[in-house]
């Protein structure tokens, strides 16, 4: 008896365990599934969203809203995010949580959008000096009042650039070699080089500028209370939690036809909840304890697209997913036909759809087709590794090796996704007879693994910039990234980094000097751009139009609603 | 007693100064550039350079533990975040009473349920209420606290729309955490009860107590349970250690700002000095509690107190005869 009991227990016990680890861990309807084939048959509409959504661009239109709705002001949004701030000064290091907020907070000198300069606290510009010293000089507006009713000027921007610059936390802003103050709203800043491509984009986007007299007098550098010519002011800041922005009624610009787009405020007060856990953000969404987010999950985006209560878009991110071989003399992967054999074995939509949940787009050259120097016909350009294991056989047999006495070492990071990608492209090389192994590292620990060139063959990396195609180029295979002089994967090509330089300076920038270092990074098989991630934005309904900084964070003030 | 307290406030030191030279050499050595990880991807080699000089990461291992153990325990200085640029100390002394609050709130929620569970299972041995119980008890112990923390959220939440899923913004934020936080508390406190109380049952001053008469509930509570309470005070020491340094867990699945999430957010951005700092305030923490867990033995127990003074008297002897 004693023991039928315990064994009917035991078999209780262990059946209400099965079903909690069940219920737990998966789902009756397999929302990565879902999403994947949702994603996949909704991928020209995607398509076009995305351009829209283009983080060089400023925003994006609900098309499903009512042409005719009025907009509202609203009282109160509530944003999720997933990084805390830590703290809100405004030449802090950067992170995740600053990226989402710190734009509401604080102004830049001006926007960039699509290239294009738009003065925020100046309304009229001028380049001058000589090529190889450039400077750019602005004329500020002489009414610019922060929060405590500081009057900003030309001394202020000096100060805000050497502060930024002498705490070391902002790199952008070390191509201005010095800051003039002409006058008392009229400021130059001198550059000390010939200027590339984004380089006057990098200085605006990160420059936010305060006065002087605010930021000495908040005693910790503005990193709890900050004090901005913003149309926002924080009302209340609790580390790991929240972050309450009110609208600054006495904001310096009244004239509403210079205010831009991205400094609107349609809301009187936003609340930045800080939810770190991916599952709370969409929960938080679903029962609308926030009303937007931009960091959802993909696995999750399927719960709101069934309802109209939300607006799901997707842009695309900064974020691009690299393969580099390592070109250093002696090693297999420094024969090129070896590295295009490599790139020819690899299935890029595989590795979308299977890893990444169809959250990425394929990409045709080491820069994302969204740089606004992408040119269309690298779409359909054959000399691009589209997957063909064929041509990686031939390729193969042109290096000359013996394939089956090769054993690569494929290095990344062990983060999950990551990890799967690295364990498929071990099967993509094996399925062209390439033996491999896969070496992952926790992410502070690979810096130190891809510093060492005997440590691999083939690397995974991600990398992001939201800018020209030869700064992205710039960023894996300039030699002035690299303590060794050479690119991330050692490549010492003197011709390489002329073509690069000449791409991205602004004098010789175009289509020919692009297409160049575009088929030169190709011929030589340098690197491998597999795939540019996106971004899932989800906002209720009652949001027509979704205004973005230029990081792709949504700015909830500027954004259009209705009731 | 006074002696005993100061000799193992001497060890907490000690504890305290090892923890700290462990959680300092295993960082150093962990591979990886936290100067690239701050300035990011963009940035030039000169760049990451200068910020590495910045961060004093050139120095030698010596020199920097030299600089790290004399900031920590002479200045009382655990540093600044590299990732957020903010004292250590503030940022821990703003979540700690959170962290505080919600470990406390577990322990007395699991004390308040699992206590009686056990001695009612153990009253009640091999009855049905014991059965029931001990499968109840198995049951709590069993359920990971992020599986049970998610159900509960998505049932409280989301279908039923009456606890917030996140935050600290009144009492209700914290009624699902310190339901999730306490349920293996609860099973563990309930197990340890009933058998300690089990041990005390048949004992020939229950069995004498019962026969002069004494009313059961008495019996139960001022013979059995005050005899039984060591193990069961040892389960709610290491309770409220887990309870304040284990919320990791619990913190982050409910978006709560306290020193888990500080510690948690600082492991996935490699913010080493953040996380330094956080274990060395933890091994603090686990020691105080670890004594006040001992002082309270002697309170509950007299045999114990004698049992230090008796130590103390015959160290002093000791000392004497020797000069």
């Amino acid at each position: 008896m004693k023991n039928k009991f315990f064994k009917s227990m035991a078999l209780l016990l262990a059946a209400v365990m099965t079903l909690g680890a069940l219920s737990g861990c998966g789902r009756k309807d397999n929302p990565a599934d879902n999403s994947t084939a949702e994603l996949s048959s909704s991928e020209n509409q995607a398509s076009d969203e995305v351009t829209q959504a283009n983080a060089m661009t400023e925003s994006v239109k609900n098309e499903n809203a009512a042409d005719d709705a009025e907009t509202v002001h609203r009282d109160v949004v509530n944003v999720g995010i997933e990084g805390d701030p830590g703290e809100l000064s405004p030449f802090g290091p950067t992170n995740t949580g600053r990226k989402d907020t710190l734009n509401n907070i604080y102004q830049g000198l001006a926007h960039v959008i699509n290239g294009e300069i738009v003065g925020v606290l100046f309304d009229e510009y001028e380049w001058g000096g000589e090529d190889e010293h450039p400077y750019f000089e602005m004329h500020l507006y002489d009414y610019i009042y922060d929060s405590a009713g500081n009057h900003l000027t030309a001394n202020d921007v000096k100060f805000s650039l050497e502060t930024g610059k002498a705490l070391g936390n902002l790199a952008d802003l070390g191509i201005v070699e010095s800051v003039e103050v002409v006058d008392d709203y009229t400021v130059r800043f001198h550059f000390n080089h010939a200027l590339y491509l984004n380089d006057i984009e990098n200085v605006f986007n990160n420059l936010l500028v305060v006065t002087q007299a605010a930021y000495e007098a908040s005693g910790d550098g503005m990193a709890t209370m900050p004090v901005s010519t913003s149309h926002y002011k924080v009302k209340e800041y609790t580390p790991g939690y929240c972050l309450t922005l009110v609208e600054n009624e006495n904001y310096w610009q009244t004239d509403e036809s210079l205010i831009a787009d991205r400094d609107k405020a349609n809301v009187s007060e936003i609340n930045f909840f800080i939810l770190t856990e991916t599952s709370q953000m969409s929960l938080a969404l679903e029962n609308s304890s926030i009303d937007m987010s931009w960091t959802v999950s993909t696995d999750d985006i399927s719960r709101f697209t069934s309802t109209d209560a939300y607006w799901l878009f997707q842009a695309t991110d900064d974020l691009c997913d690299y393969v580099l071989c390592n070109v250093t003399e002696g090693l297999p992967t420094a024969d090129v036909n070896l590295r295009k054999a490599i790139f020819y074995a690899i299935n890029s939509e595989a590795v979308i759809q299977s890893v990444y949940g169809g959250s990425a787009f394929v990409m045709y050259d080491m820069a994302a087709q969204k740089a606004p120097d992408a040119q269309e016909s690298w779409i359909n350009e054959e000399n691009y590794y589209k997957y063909d294991p064929e041509k990686a056989k031939e390729c193969l047999e042109l290096w000359g090796g013996d394939p089956s006495s090769l054993k690569l070492k494929i290095l990344g990071a062990n983060d999950t996704s990551t990890a799967n990608e690295l364990q498929l492209l071990q099967g993509f090389l094996s399925a062209v007879g390439i033996t491999s192994e896969v070496v992952a590292y926790d992410s502070a620990q690979i810096n130190t693994a891809m510093e060492d060139a005997t440590q691999w063959d083939i690397l995974v990396c991600k990398n992001a910039t939201n800018a020209y195609a030869p700064n992205l180029w710039k960023n894996l295979l300039s030699a002035e990234n690299y303590a060794w002089g050479g690119s991330k994967n050692f490549i010492f090509d003197d011709e390489l980094q002329n073509i690069i330089n000449t791409a991205r300076s602004i004098s010789s920038h175009s289509d020919e000097t692009v297409q160049a270092g575009h088929e030169y990074i190709i011929d030589n098989a340098y690197g491998y751009g597999l795939c540019n991630f996106k971004s899932n934005y989800v906002v209720t309904s009652d949001c027509t139009k979704v205004v973005t900084s230029f990081k792709g964070a949504v700015l909830p003030g500027a954004c259009d609603y209705i009731n | 007693m006074k002696e005993y307290i100061f000799k193992r406030l001497i060890m907490t030191v000690f504890v305290v100064i090892s923890a700290a030279f462990l959680i300092f050499t295993i960082m150093y050595f962990i591979p990886g550039d936290p100067a690239r990880l701050i300035l990011g991807a963009d940035a030039t080699a000169a760049q990451v350079e200068a910020k590495r000089e910045m961060l004093g990461l050139n120095q030698p291992y010596l020199v920097r533990l030299g600089s790290f153990l004399s900031n920590v325990f002479l200045h009382f200085d655990l540093g600044t975040s590299w990732v957020t640029n903010t004292s250590i100390v503030s940022g821990l002394e703003s979540r700690f009473p959170r962290t505080f609050l919600l470990g406390t709130l577990c322990v007395l929620t699991s004390t308040v349920i699992g206590l009686p569970i056990g001695i009612t299972s153990a009253v009640h041995h091999h009855k049905w209420q014991d059965k029931s119980f001990m499968v109840m008890a198995m049951t709590c112990i069993s359920m990971p606290d992020f599986w049970l923390a998610m159900m509960l959220t998505l049932v409280f939440s989301l279908k039923l729309n009456l606890l917030p899923s996140f935050g600290i913004g009144s009492w209700k934020c914290y009624v699902l955490p310190v339901i999730s936080g306490s349920v293996q508390g609860i099973g563990s406190l309930a197990r340890q009860t009933r058998s300690s109380m089990l041990e005390v049952y048949r004992s020939d001053y229950v069995t004498t107590a019962r026969a002069k008469g004494v009313p059961e509930g008495r019996v139960i509570r001022k013979h059995m349970l005050a005899n039984a309470l060591i193990p069961i005070i040892t389960t709610i020491g290491g309770l409220f250690g887990s309870a304040i340094c284990g919320t990791i867990v619990i913190e982050q699945v409910f978006s709560m700002p306290g020193i888990g999430t500080y510690l948690s957010t600082a492991i996935n951005a490699r913010d080493y000095p953040v996380l330094q700092g956080s274990v060395i305030v933890m091994a603090v923490l686990i020691a105080v509690i670890m004594l006040i867990v001992d002082l309270v033995y002697a309170w509950v127990d007299p045999r114990i107190k004698a049992q230090y003074v008796a130590q103390n008297k015959k160290c002093g002897r000791r000392r004497k005869k020797n000069g």
